[in-house]
Order: C-alpha cells, then sequence, then structure tokens
C-alpha cells in the first residue's frame, strides 16, 4: 500500500476541521477496495511513532501521512474566511442602518421606550431563546431545521470542502451554521448600540413611553425595575425611577411636551442601553461561545467517530501478526492449463470460463452468449477470418444447450474441428443428464469432427 | 546479538507423521492459513512449506509442513545396523539424511527430518478414527532416535474411537501427548496448543507465551473491525435510497421495477463487499475457491419467506417494536409530567408509553410485507421524482445483523483446516436476549428517524462489538 506522500508535519495539537472530516472519508472509502493485508501494514509503520498520542492526534497525524491536503486544486474564488468577513460587516452594518433606521424615523424625536424594547430588545432574546432550545436539541443529536433565510447558510456554502453530503458530518455542519448564525446576531446587536450611543451622542431624542392598553405607572415601574434588577444594584443609574416614568408618560393627543422635563426625557438612556448589553447582546455572545465550543468538541468527535476510524487506530496499534506461509507456491492457487494447443481458438459461451480462467492457454479467444446479438455477430467474424483448425467451446455444463449457441456455431465456416469444453460448478460433478444432453447437442453440430470434454475446476 | 545465533534460537516445530493423517490441517489451524493445500488422497504433501510467526517483520516461532513419512521402517533398519551406541543415535539419524540426500526412495523422509535434525522440535500427528498399529513404531522410533523435544497429537478425523488407544502408545514414545481436533479447535484451544509448544523447551517459552499474547491481541482486533463492518452494514441497509426522474406522462411501472432492482443489486453488494471483508479478516484467502464456498444464497437478503429464520420472528419483532415505541412515548410523556410539574399526575408518561407501543407495532405490521417506502415529490421542471426507500420494515435490519452475525460467527469459528461449506443450522438471531432485541429495536428506530445517529451507530457498533467477543467466550 502506498502512501500518497509526505504531509506537511506531525499534527501534534492540531484540532481536526470539516475539511479533515472530508478527506478521511474519501480515505476511508477508498481503504474499503484495499486488501486489509496491505492496509494492516501501512497503517502500523505510520502508527508506530504514534502509539503512545491521543487517538484524534493518531488519527490526524494518520490522515497527514495517507491523505494529505491536495496543494493542487484550485482556491475558490470565495474562502469561508471571506464570506464569513462579509457578513461580519453586513451583520454590523444592518445592526447600524435599523436602529439609526428606527430612531431617525421617530416623530418629534420621540422614541416610544416600549417599541424600542420591542423590537431591539424582546424580539432578539425570543430569537436567542428559540436559538438556544435549538442549540440544545442539536447537541442531543436531533436534527434542528435551519431558517431558509439564515445568513449563516452563506457562510457555509463556502466552508464545505465539496457538494458531497456527508452524513457524519452533518451535525458538525449544523452546529457550524449555529456558530456563524450567533456571531452575526452578536454583530447585530453590537451594531444597534454603537449607532443608538452615537445617535444620542449628536441628537436631542426623547424617550417617552405610552400605550394603548391601559398600563398604570406603577405597572411600568414594576416592570422597569424587573427588566434592570441583574444590573440596578451595580450600576444604580442606569435604573429608571419612578419619577421618571412618571414623568415621561405620553399620550397620542398630547402636543406640548413642555411638562415633560428634559432630563426625564433623557433619563431612560442609560436604561435601555443595558437592556440592549443584557438583553440582546449577551445572550448572543454567551450562545456563540457555547456553539464555539459545541462545535469544536463536535468536530472532534465526528472525526473519531468516522465508520472504520476506529479500526485505523487499531490496526495503528496491533503489530502486524503474520502466521501464512512464507512462499507463494500454495498448490490450490495453482492453475495449470488443462488445453494448451497452438492454433487453436477459444469461444466463450455465456462467460462459462469465469469458473475455470486458466484452464485453458490459446492465442486467440472470443466471447459469445451474453452481449447483445451484434456481439456473437463479431465473434463469429473473428473466428471465419482465423479459420483455425481446433475450436474450443467453453460452455457451463450445468446449464442446458440451448439452440442460441447452435445458431451461432451454424454461422462458423472453415472449422474442421470443434471440442465443447464443459465448465462445471466447484466441487459438483456433471451430472449423467447434462452429458447426455451435450453429447447430443455436440452430434448435431456441422463440423467434420465434434469432441465433448468436461473441464473440471478442482 | 548475531544473526546466526538469533537463527538458532528461533523456535521450529516439524509436524510428522505418516501420510494423509491430518498435518497440513493441523498447520492450516494452526498457521490460519487456508491456502495449505489439503488433499483427501494420501502424499499430497510434496515438499516442506515454513509457516513463520511474524510480528512487524521478527519472527517468533516456525512450523514445518512436512511429507509423510512413508519408508520408516527401511530407515529403522539401516540406522539399526549404522549405530549400536544409544548417544551417538542423533548422529546417526544425520548420516542417514547425508547418504540418502539425493535418494529419491527416502525423499520424503529426509525432508521431514532435516529440519529437526537443524534443531526443531517434534509434532507428531496420528489420526484418532482409525487404530494403533505396530507398524507406527518404527517411525516413533526413528523420531525418538533424533533426541530433539517431542509432542504427540491424535488428530480425530471423522471420529475419536482410537483415541484413548493411541494417547496409551504414544505416551510411551513421546513427553506430552494431547488430542486436537485441527476441525474443529476453538481460538483458546489453539493457543494452549502453542503455549503447550513452549514447554518443550525451556528456550521456547518466552517466544511463544509472546506469541499466544500476540495472537490474543489480533484476534481482539479481527473482532473489533468486524464489528465495524457489521454496524456500517445495517447502517447502509437502514438508510439506503434510491431515485430517479420520471418524465411526465411516462409510465411509473417500469421505474419501479427498476429502482427495485438497484436497491436489491446495491445491497446485495454491499453485504458481500462486508463478508468478502470480514473473511480476509479472519486470514480466509481462498474461501470461495474452497470445495464448497460459502452457501449463503445472496438473494435470500430480499428472500422475505426467509426473513423469520435470518431476523425475527412475527411475535419476536412486536415484542421489540412495541417496546421501543413505548420507551419513545413513555420518554415524551415524561417531558410532558415534568413540564406541568407532575400536575397530571404522570398520565403522560403512561399515555405515551401506550400510544408510542401502539403506534410501533402497527407500523412494525404495517410495513412488515414492504421491504421499504415508496415516495413521490414534484420536479419543478415537470414530472415526478421516485424514490424507494429507506426502509421501513421492522425486521430488515435484523435480517441483515442476523445474517452478518452468523457468518461472522461461522468464520470466525471456523478453522483453516476445514472445506466444507458454511451451513446455516440455527435461526440466527435466536442468541439474542429479550432485552437486547428491544435495544436494537430502538437504535434502529433512532437511525431511521435521524436521531442522535452518531450515538445510535456507535451504541450499535458496541453492542456487535460485544457480540463478537462472545464468539471466543464460548
Amino acid at each position: 500500500m502506498k502512501i500518497k506522500r509526505k504531509g506537511p508535519g506531525p499534527a501534534r495539537g492540531l484540532m481536526p476541521a470539516l475539511d479533515h472530516l472530508y478527506r478521511l472519508d474519501e480515505q476511508l472509502r477508498s481503504d474499503r477496495a484495499s486488501k486489509l493485508e496491505d492496509l494492516r501494514e501501512r497503517d502500523h509503520a505510520i502508527g508506530k511513532s504514534w502509539s503512545q498520542a491521543e487517538d484524534r492526534q493518531c488519527l490526524m497525524h494518520w490522515l497527514e501521512e495517507v491523505n494529505p491536503p491536495d496543494g493542487n486544486k484550485a482556491p475558490r474564488w470565495l474562502s469561508e474566511a471571506h464570506a464569513a468577513l462579509i457578513m461580519r460587516l453586513a451583520a454590523i452594518l444592518f445592526g447600524l442602518l435599523a436602529m439609526s433606521g428606527f430612531l431617525l424615523a421617530s416623530d418629534r424625536a420621540l422614541v416610544n421606550v416600549f417599541l424600542l424594547l420591542a423590537l431591539f430588545v424582546f424580539l432578539p432574546l425570543a430569537t436567542s431563546l428559540i436559538a438556544a432550545w435549538a442549540l440544545i436539541r442539536s447537541l442531543r443529536g436531533s436534527t434542528a431545521s435551519v431558517f431558509p433565510l439564515n445568513p449563516a447558510r452563506f457562510v457555509i456554502r463556502y466552508a464545505l470542502p465539496d457538494w458531497r453530503y456527508l452524513q457524519e458530518s452533518s451535525s458538525v455542519v449544523r452546529l457550524l451554521l449555529f456558530k456563524y448564525g450567533q456571531e452575526f446576531g452578536a454583530l447585530f446587536a453590537a451594531g444597534a448600540m454603537i449607532s443608538f450611543v452615537g445617535l444620542l451622542a449628536f441628537n436631542d431624542f426623547s424617550f417617552v413611553w405610552g400605550s394603548t392598553f391601559a398600563f398604570s405607572d406603577a405597572m411600568v415601574t414594576r416592570f422597569a425595575a424587573i427588566l434592570a434588577l441583574p444590573w440596578s444594584a451595580l450600576l444604580p443609574s442606569a435604573a429608571v425611577s419612578p419619577e421618571i416614568i412618571a414623568d415621561t408618560r405620553y399620550y397620542a393627543t398630547q402636543l406640548d411636551l413642555g411638562q415633560i422635563s428634559a432630563d426625564s426625557r433623557r433619563a431612560w438612556w442609560p436604561f435601555l442601553f443595558m437592556c440592549l448589553s443584557f438583553y440582546s447582546l449577551l445572550p448572543r455572545l454567551l450562545l456563540w461561545l457555547l456553539s464555539t465550543r459545541a462545535y469544536r468538541n463536535e468536530v472532534s468527535r465526528a472525526f473519531l467517530s468516522m465508520p472504520g476510524a476506529s479500526s485505523v487506530l487499531t490496526r495503528m496499534r496491533t503489530p502486524v501478526v503474520s502466521t501464512q506461509a512464507a512462499d507463494e507456491d500454495h498448490v490450490d492457487a495453482q492453475v495449470q492449463p488443462v488445453v494448451c494447443e497452438a492454433g487453436t481458438v477459444l469461444l466463450e459461451w455465456a462467460g462459462a470460463m469465469a469458473l475455470a480462467s486458466g484452464l485453458i492457454e490459446v492465442e486467440n479467444s472470443f466471447q459469445a452468449g451474453l452481449g447483445s446479438p451484434a456481439d456473437d455477430l463479431d465473434a463469429i467474424e473473428g473466428i471465419n477470418r482465423l479459420q483455425p483448425s481446433h475450436l474450443l467451446v467453453a460452455v457451463k455444463a450445468w446449464e442446458p444447450p440451448m439452440a442460441d449457441l447452435a445458431d451461432v456455431l451454424a454461422e462458423v465456416h472453415g472449422v474442421s474441428r470443434c471440442s465443447l469444453q464443459l465448465v462445471s460448478l466447484p466441487g459438483r460433478e456433471l451430472g449423467e443428464a447434462s452429458l447426455r444432453d451435450w453429447q447430443a447437442f455436440a452430434s448435431a453440430l456441422p463440423f467434420a469432427a465434434t469432441a465433448l470434454a468436461p473441464l473440471g475446476v478442482k | 546479538m548475531s544473526a546466526g545465533k538469533e537463527v538458532e534460537l528461533l523456535p521450529s516445530f516439524a509436524v510428522v507423521g505418516r501420510p494423509n493423517k491430518g498435518k497440513s490441517s493441523i498447520v492450516a489451524t494452526l498457521a490460519r492459513d487456508d491456502s495449505v493445500h489439503i488433499a483427501a488422497r494420501a502424499g499430497s504433501t510434496r515438499a516442506t512449506r515454513r509457516f513463520p510467526l511474524q510480528v512487524d517483520g521478527t519472527t517468533l516461532y516456525e512450523l514445518l509442513d512436512t511429507p509423510g513419512m512413508q519408508r520408516a521402517r527401511q530407515m529403522l533398519a539401516w540406522l539399526k545396523t549404522d549405530c549400536t551406541d544409544a548417544a551417538a543415535r542423533p548422529a546417526a539419524v544425520k548420516r542417514f539424511l547425508e547418504a540418502h540426500s539425493d535418494d529419491d526412495q527416502f525423499a520424503d523422509e529426509c525432508l521431514a527430518l532435516r529440519p529437526i535434525v537443524d534443531g526443531a522440535g517434534i509434532i507428531y500427528v496420528v489420526d484418532g478414527s482409525v487404530p494403533f498399529g505396530a507398524d507406527y513404531e518404527a517411525e516413533m522410533e526413528v523420531l525418538r532416535w533424533t533426541g530433539r523435544p517431542s509432542l504427540a497429537l491424535v488428530n480425530p478425523i471423522g471420529n475419536s474411537e482410537f483415541v484413548a488407544q493411541w494417547s496409551a502408545g504414544l505416551g510411551q514414545y513421546f513427553q506430552t501427548v494431547r488430542v486436537f481436533d485441527a476441525h474443529r479447535a476453538e481460538h483458546g484451544k489453539q493457543l494452549d496448543l502453542l503455549t503447550l509448544f513452549g514447554h518443550l523447551d525451556p528456550e521456547w517459552q518466552q517466544p511463544l507465551q509472546r506469541a499466544v499474547e500476540l495472537l490474543e491481541a489480533d484476534r481482539h482486533r479481527q473482532h473489533q473491525e468486524a464489528a465495524e463492518i457489521i454496524a456500517d452494514l445495517i447502517y447502509e441497509g437502514l438508510t439506503f435510497t434510491v431515485d430517479q426522474a420520471v418524465p411526465e406522462g411516462a409510465p411509473e411501472t417500469p421505474v419501479r421495477k427498476l429502482l427495485f432492482a438497484r436497491y436489491q443489486r446495491h445491497l446485495i453488494k454491499r453485504e458481500r463487499e462486508s463478508r468478502n471483508r470480514v473473511e480476509e479478516l479472519f486470514y480466509y484467502r481462498d474461501l470461495h475457491k474452497s470445495e464448497q464456498g460459502i452457501d449463503f444464497a445472496e438473494e435470500d437478503l430480499f428472500h422475505q419467506q426467509n426473513w423469520y429464520l435470518w431476523g425475527l420472528n412475527r411475535r419476536q419483532l412486536l415484542i421489540a417494536a412495541g417496546a421501543a415505541g413505548g420507551v419513545a412515548g413513555g420518554g415524551a410523556g415524561v417531558l410532558v409530567d415534568g413540564m406541568t410539574g407532575g400536575l397530571l399526575g404522570g398520565l403522560a408518561t403512561l399515555a405515551g408509553g401506550i400510544g408510542g407501543a401502539l403506534a410501533s407495532t402497527r407500523s412494525a405490521l404495517k410495513y412488515s410485507d414492504d421491504i421499504a417506502r415508496w415516495s413521490v415529490s414534484g420536479v419543478p421542471t415537470g414530472g415526478n421524482r421516485l424514490s424507494y426507500g429507506p426502509s421501513r420494515n421492522a425486521n430488515f435490519p435484523f435480517v441483515i445483523l442476523g445474517r452478518a452475525m452468523q457468518h461472522h460467527r461461522l468464520i470466525s469459528q471456523r478453522t483453516h483446516a476445514v472445506r466444507a461449506a458454511l451451513t446455516l443450522t440455527q435461526p440466527a438471531l435466536d442468541w439474542l436476549a429479550e432485552k437486547e432485541r428491544r435495544q436494537l429495536a430502538r437504535i434502529f428506530d433512532s437511525i431511521r428517524s435521524n436521531k442522535r445517529v452518531t450515538e445510535q451507530r456507535a451504541e450499535l457498533k458496541r453492542l456487535i462489538q460485544a457480540w463478537c467477543f462472545q464468539v471466543d467466550a464460548g
């Protein structure tokens, strides 16, 4: 077994990636066609220097040795890193645009706190919770469906080494999709927060609250206090006081905003900023960290649990034990030609020689009875062109003689002697009835001399 | 240590005896080599063949298959005239070999005795199914004259009627006498025999012990790899699908026939490949060429009348499927009960369990006649896409498992001396415990529903591996 070429170097400390999974799968599939004896020798030779290493390192080293990355493969016009960078910038940009669009589109620079919270805090929080549920399902091995418009799909297209569907890597791809999704979500939130702070620095926005539902001041105060609970002890300035809440109540019919003090109108922003950080950005960051870690673990796990990988590791660590004969002169394997006659032509009928290969040694042979009638005609023409003195016809002895064969032989000219070679099934004797059938068939053939000979397979 | 010294210390064992007494069978079994020519007619071994046990290229010991001795009486007569002193007997045998090295008459004796004179131990083989005769004493005497450590093996070819007689007779000439059936000896017995070889000479003990350990490790590897091959085959059987586009207005029936044939062909081919791999693992190079080959009809995989022989019978199948569905449904019920804080008093678990069991049993019955499921999906450019698979039949993976495990069992228990066909003698999965059947049904269900596939595959492999190891544990 030949090792493709020397890999780039030892794989110590190297973590597997998607590309390794695809290469491992490709190698294990191609190994299926190789002889086990060769695989044992190859794998143990590679494994000798890595017997003490852990499974992942051992397998990585093996892969680098037997199937290193194809250096001649043309790089794609857009790599995974480039696609990810584009999407990261796009996520920040969309975050900036979404928040600035929302704030700048506010009538009279009046920003409804409820609406801002709904769009930029509760909606991202809800999607984060859904994402967390999907992540848990993915980690438990269930297939979570992916939203068709998930922007991470764009990056995945360029992350996959090729277009093959690899069942073994599906969980890895799912987690990679997840990792990028959370990263883009976090960047979107960060973009929105930058826009929020930036616009507040240069514009005089008024934060007020109001609703068609009859929320009392006390209810909103309690609601704001609950939201601010995680940071109110550490950052009391980022909580909203009941006075501010009472002061910033707004009715759609209210035209004069003079009753609301300028301080009160701007007093909401630290609270809102903390809400954006805590409920929009933080869950995404946590999910991103969790999915990054889960992705790394899953790649490693998928790499080691690839079908055939554990056999490779076993072969690497088990010495090559051989007990078989040193010489190659196996008596059984030696097939002595039974018929070896110069100038003789063989016609193999319906693949009869598949069980008797090597028993007839002739310079010219033809096949018929398997393909189309045109193939039979080619064989007839070939024999007629050579006009051999002796024609051997190998037939399956266990099958009855067919008129099809008689038709073909009737077309053969210039052959004086024909021998039907009856090929038997391994270990089976030629039955008397079969022999009689073939004898009758041979006697009816249009040759000057016709013989019948069993071609035994031992 | 010099190379010459190494050669001198290398334990070697010459398997000697009369023609057609099973010498080659014993060598084939111990050397795990099915290329050894074992013939029904006498005198088929015409030259000495060497079977070294090599570990990473280093030889630990060597078995030598020798031609049968046929003129022992004449040889003994020559030796007796040449030597009268007991101490000089080994030298006399050497002189005999030198004197007759070109003599066709004693060619077989020379070939058989040469390695012994050169330092090999003697493994003398007799047939325990025929009576002991005084005519054997000449060759035993000749072997005694060589002065080499010796062991006699009674190989009961066919029956063991005269084994006791032989044991008594051989005990007078050989240090150790053992009964060893080359056609039926389990792996453990083969290793015991090798350990015994080591006891013939103190210097051979250590290399033979190491050889036994290595062979045990190699056997472990064989079972491990076989389990992985079988688990992969079952996974493929559970998930394989074929599809074909059908143009608008074209008849579906020929396409269905084509897809079904393609589906069958693929799985039959995969099963054949897996079998060949397992045979290769257990060092069967020529199994397909042996007299009878394997009597496993490949089309049997899709021969549903035989499924209850290979897989589970109807009762076992319904119990396994029902239990698997019950556990899955009950699991979902537990979740609901947990979420409601126990307000339902475990009703959800009970209902889920019963519902799951009923649904699974119904599904097992519904798909019992179909191997896989047909599905048709529309193609945007017109026409349909017809697909066949994956398998929904509850028994199908059990059938694949049964066939594969039966094949593994027969191959791993078979010795390399056997040339008869592998035949199915009992239902393939009869040895599976009820609990294991349920466990398997759950694993197959999960793989079918694409749930925790990696874990389920690993679990399947672990189970199969344990069953493979059980073959040697008895």
